[in-house]
């Protein structure tokens, strides 16, 4: 299963969205900042990598965990891609998409603003951090919520291909 | 072979392209008759945009669709070819032919004049659109048919 966490620039809370899923940040308590700063591509992309899909790591079910930075886009990114899954008959249970700006707070979006856009990374990487630890909880709620619908449908999808497998069996006997 | 025409909404002048490619318009001349009576032609819907909508096959078996993206053509070509990419599916079987230069300014007059409901008007301005839009398009869809 690939998994596909978006936000306007790729930089912040997509990241972060994939690092608590990956396990890379805690869901027990709030991160440092230099947990947050060593994440890779966090506050370091620019509006040249918008647009990349780039894989961040596999989960512990071995899903691919990706992020996205796709500007003003979310509603017509969605459509397109689950279109394209439907286009080129790709199962619809294979890639997942969601859309992390919900819990962008304006700390995050001034800051992402300031650092990537004007290049003051000393100003606006301080604020980014205090938005990012703003709406932390809000953010690892959210990743549990997509752990365990993917987790669902994919023991969905391994339950059938078990009965199909014990069906072709018994019809071999 | 799927062959995706990309302008802002899918259903104005990737359409057209759509279309000249499939050989179900003529680029010298196309009444107002002609172009409305084009299957899905300015059934223009907000939330759908971003969705591929098939426009047909050709004499080739390629499936040509059309694709609405708004402004960021770009962008949105850029994540769908990486999307792509990410099904495995091989960079020969694909290809997006970007319309939104293409797209004159009749034709975003009457974009606009459909957000504020003038439906006729909008017509009109379309219509005015496609013409202008026609010849540039045969140039396009022809180079990329080679």
């Amino acid at each position: 299963m690939k998994i596909i966490y978006h936000c306007y620039g790729g930089a912040h809370s997509s990241v972060t969205a994939a690092a608590v899923h990956l396990g890379w940040l805690p869901t027990d308590r709030l991160p440092e900042a230099m947990e947050l700063k060593n994440l890779p591509y966090f506050d370091r992309t620019t509006g040249k990598d918008h647009g990349y899909i780039r894989l961040m790591g596999c989960d512990r079910y071995g899903n691919e965990i990706f992020i996205l930075g796709r500007r003003n886009c979310a509603k017509i990114f969605e459509n397109m891609a689950k279109g394209l899954v439907t286009v080129f008959g790709e199962s619809k249970d294979e890639y997942h998409f969601f859309d992390v700006m919900p819990y962008v707070n304006w700390k995050m979006v001034f800051g992402g603003f300031t650092s990537r856009k004007l290049g003051i990374t000393y100003i606006g990487r301080p604020i980014i951090l205090a938005g990012v630890l703003a709406s932390y909880w809000k953010i690892v709620s959210f990743v549990q919520r997509v752990v365990v619908t993917t987790a669902t449908k994919s023991d969905k999808q391994n339950n059938s291909l078990l009965i199909q497998s014990k069906i072709r069996e018994r019809t071999n006997s | 072979m799927k062959v995706f025409y990309v302008c802002r909404t899918g259903y104005h002048t990737s359409l057209l392209a759509a279309c000249l490619h499939l050989g179900r318009l003529n680029h010298n001349s196309a009444d107002a008759k002609e172009i409305y009576r084009i299957s899905g032609y300015d059934k223009y819907y907000r939330d759908d945009v971003g969705k591929p909508f098939l426009a047909g096959i050709d004499e080739n078996d390629a499936e040509v669709y059309t694709l609405g993206v708004t402004g960021e053509n770009h962008l949105m070509i850029r994540a769908a070819g990486e999307l792509i990419a990410l099904m495995g599916v091989s960079p020969g079987d694909w290809r997006f032919v970007d319309t939104s230069g293409i797209s004159s300014k009749w034709t975003f007059i009457g974009q606009l004049s459909g957000k504020l409901h003038l439906k006729t008007l909008s017509k009109v301005f379309f219509y005015f659109g496609a013409r202008k839009e026609l010849p540039r398009l045969k140039d396009v869809v022809c180079r990329k048919n080679r």
